[in-house]
């Protein structure tokens, strides 16, 4: 069964996609900031991350710089899942960091659900 | 031939006598000062460039020649005559060279360096004549005073003559090779360079010739071969105020008065009496005083233009900065509700919602129609702040009415009873005036002013607990017979004090504020200052962070109009009618 660590404060989009993916038996493991993501990695290993961007005060390339300096997480694909376009923010470099970028609303359940089966071979 | 007989005729520094050229001073001084200027002008503020470190040799180089050319004509001393003499062919030389290498450093984006080495390879004969007595015995006939010998004349002017024939060569083949503005670029480039070359060598070695064969011992034609230096610099200023050339911006007005300045004080070297050297003198001081005046005149009016401009700019930026700014905000806020929206309807569409249970399909619906709600408030904002000008929520007296403002307070405070109740707020309205307090409005904008004003209060107090009270409260007070205050006070998070300016901006949003709430449109209090201001009001703001913000808003009160209900029931259905339309 694959688990996705969905680091995202919107409790209406997490329990949308959170839904979905139960459809699919994908385990979601939510945190709305950086202090919960690194509490559910302590005890669990993801075959994904979703990252959203803009986490009430924090900021999630700041969370994704700190999954990639972490040796427990950095081998984790993170897909960075926010409204921003990718050309419109700065932290290029940052963002080149994560294995994919996606805007929430060029992507509908059943396709973000699909990315995340095929994330690293169809059974994780 | 025919000599010129300029007996005893006295200019400043010296007397004419019968050999120098007939128009030796306006041959000789106008150039010398005029390359002298521009090459140093063109040096010190143009780009440092390849053509620019040219056009300053060809000007150095001309300079120096033509100033040989003085001391050979004029110095008395035969001994410096012969001494500058052997510099001649090698100063004239380089300004075909450099004029050569500019032109090339001009055209040509590359250079041939191995054509340049070549031609660059006849300084060598030149120096050894110029440098060594062993070499000044070839280049002077021995006891027949400043005269060259024929190998040597036929040797420098056929290098000189040869290297100008290849410069047009090349002009020729880049003018028929290129187009448009280039074109006229090489065009009045190549003009310029054949005006400075032609007549300089070519005058020149006619007149030696003529020379060597005894014909002639005033180097007239030569002295006016110098004027084509002039042509040429009216070539390159054309260039500069025309295309910009060298990088230098120059006013085609400034150019102009220089050029004018040049002619006028040159008068002073060619006249000969006492009295017409006072008369030029004082009419070119006026002139030099006038044509100061006259730029100083068209700075100043430029300088206004400028800073008028640099204003403008500053605005465009500023604005320009704030629709990014809007455009980020405003695209992902429209696009976060949609998210919502268009996942839901994909589920909708795939058939998948009906693998959900009710409860689940009852929380997506719900989320769908708040996020729809979320969505038109979002688009109404932005219409709004995109349309309007400062007349948008002004009081349309057809319109307005008179409106109760804590019954308006009272029914605002009843609609927001469940967000109230949910951060256990409490909100209460005090009324301190011991009179009416009608203001006349317009409704629906009043009431829009003071939600805003209410929905932010609300949010950014946090929710009641041990160590807050929750505490809104809305503040009715007259100061005069005239206004009515209503003060909005709140116990939330503050403003802090270098915000403050900024927060009646549009698309502004508090720092502390955007952490609280990530999707604002930073356009509410924008909003309120409008209409307040709209309704002849005014709106200012305390507030300390952490401890909370205090609105102040003063509303005249003018009862003494009778609203007049059906007119202006009238009035809407019409005004709502056009917007239909």
């Amino acid at each position: 069964m694959k688990k996705v660590l969905f680091i995202e404060d919107d409790a209406d989009q997490l329990f949308l996609f959170r839904k979905r993916f139960d459809l699919d038996k994908i385990e979601v493991f939510p945190a709305r900031n950086s202090r919960e993501a690194f509490d559910t990695l302590q005890q669990l290993r993801p075959d994904v991350i979703l990252l959203d961007i803009l986490l009430g005060s924090e900021n999630g390339l700041d969370i994704l710089e700190k999954l990639k300096n972490d040796p427990a997480a950095k081998d984790i694909p993170v897909i960075i899942f926010t409204n921003y376009e990718r050309e419109a923010l700065k932290r290029q470099s940052t963002i080149d960091m994560a294995s994919d970028f996606m805007m929430k609303l060029k992507v509908t359940p059943d396709q973000l659900a699909e990315k995340v089966l095929n994330i690293g071979g169809k059974e994780g | 031939m025919y000599l010129p007989v300029l007996s005893e005729t006295k200019y400043i520094f010296f007397s004419a006598s019968e050999y120098l050229p007939k128009m030796f001073y306006y041959t000789h001084f106008p150039g010398i000062i005029i390359s002298l200027i521009m090459s140093f002008y063109v040096y010190l503020k143009a780009q440092k460039s390849l053509a620019t470190k040219n056009f300053f040799l060809i000007c150095i180089f001309f300079s120096a020649w033509v100033l040989s050319d003085i001391i050979a004509w004029t110095n008395p001393s035969s001994d410096l005559q012969m001494y500058v003499w052997r510099f001649y062919s090698l100063l004239s030389f380089s300004i075909v060279f450099f004029s050569y290498y500019f032109f090339i450093s001009i055209t040509h984006t590359g250079v041939n360096y191995k054509i340049t080495l070549l031609i660059a390879s006849f300084y060598l004969p030149l120096l050894y004549f110029a440098l060594t007595e062993k070499g000044a015995d070839i280049m002077m006939v021995p006891y027949a005073g400043a005269n060259e010998t024929s190998g040597y004349l036929i040797f420098t002017y056929g290098i000189e003559l040869g290297l100008i024939g290849y410069i047009f060569y090349l002009a020729i083949r880049k003018i028929i090779s290129t187009k448009g503005q280039e074109r006229k670029i090489i065009l009045i480039l190549s003009a310029g360079l054949f005006f400075l070359l032609i007549p300089f060598i070519l005058f020149s070695a006619i007149d030696s010739y003529k020379a060597f064969n005894g014909m002639t011992n005033v180097f007239d034609l030569e002295a006016h071969g110098l004027l084509g230096m002039n042509v040429f610099m009216a070539c390159i200023a054309y260039l500069i105020v025309k295309y910009q050339f060298f990088g230098i911006r120059w006013k085609a007005n400034r150019v102009l008065l220089f050029a004018l300045l040049a002619i006028v004080v040159s008068q002073v070297f060619f006249v000969s009496t006492t009295f017409d050297r006072i008369f030029v003198a004082i009419s070119s001081l006026a002139a030099v005083i006038m044509g100061y005046l006259l730029i100083k005149v068209i700075r100043s009016e430029e300088e206004t233009k400028i800073q008028e401009l640099e204003r403008v700019n500053v605005e465009l930026q500023k604005l320009d900065k704030t629709k990014s700014e809007f455009i980020n905000i405003a695209s992902h806020q429209l696009r976060t509700p949609l998210t919502i929206v268009k996942g839901v309807a994909s589920l909708l569409v795939s058939g998948k919602i009906e693998r959900f249970s009710q409860e689940d399909k009852k929380q997506f619906y719900g989320s769908v129609w708040s996020k729809c709600l979320k969505l038109e408030n979002i688009i109404d904002d932005i219409l709004n702040a995109a349309t309007f000008t400062n007349k948008k929520y002004s009081v349309m007296n057809q319109c307005a009415q008179n409106v109760n403002v804590k019954q308006l307070l009272e029914k605002i405070v009843t609609d927001f009873s469940q967000e109230i109740q949910e951060k256990k707020l409490k909100v209460s309205i005090i009324d301190q005036t011991s009179e009416r307090n009608e203001v006349w409005a317009q409704k629906e904008y009043l009431e829009e002013a003071f939600v805003n004003l209410l929905s932010n209060a609300i949010k950014y107090t946090p929710a009641a607990s041990a160590g807050n009270e929750g505490d809104i409260s809305f503040r009715l007070l007259s100061r005069d017979t005239k206004h009515l205050i209503v003060k909005i006070q709140d116990s939330g998070i503050g403003i802090a004090e270098q915000e403050i300016p900024k927060l009646f901006g549009r698309f502004f949003r508090a720092e502390n504020a955007r952490r609280l709430y990530t999707d604002g449109t930073g356009l509410g209090l924008f909003i309120v200052k409008e209409i307040i201001e709209g309704h002849g009001g005014r709106i200012a703001v305390v507030s300390q962070l952490d401890k909370g913000t205090t609105f102040i808003i003063q509303l005249p009160l003018n009862a003494s109009v009778e609203p007049d209900i059906r007119k202006h029931l009238i009035n809407q259905a019409i005004l709502s009618n056009n917007i239909k339309q």
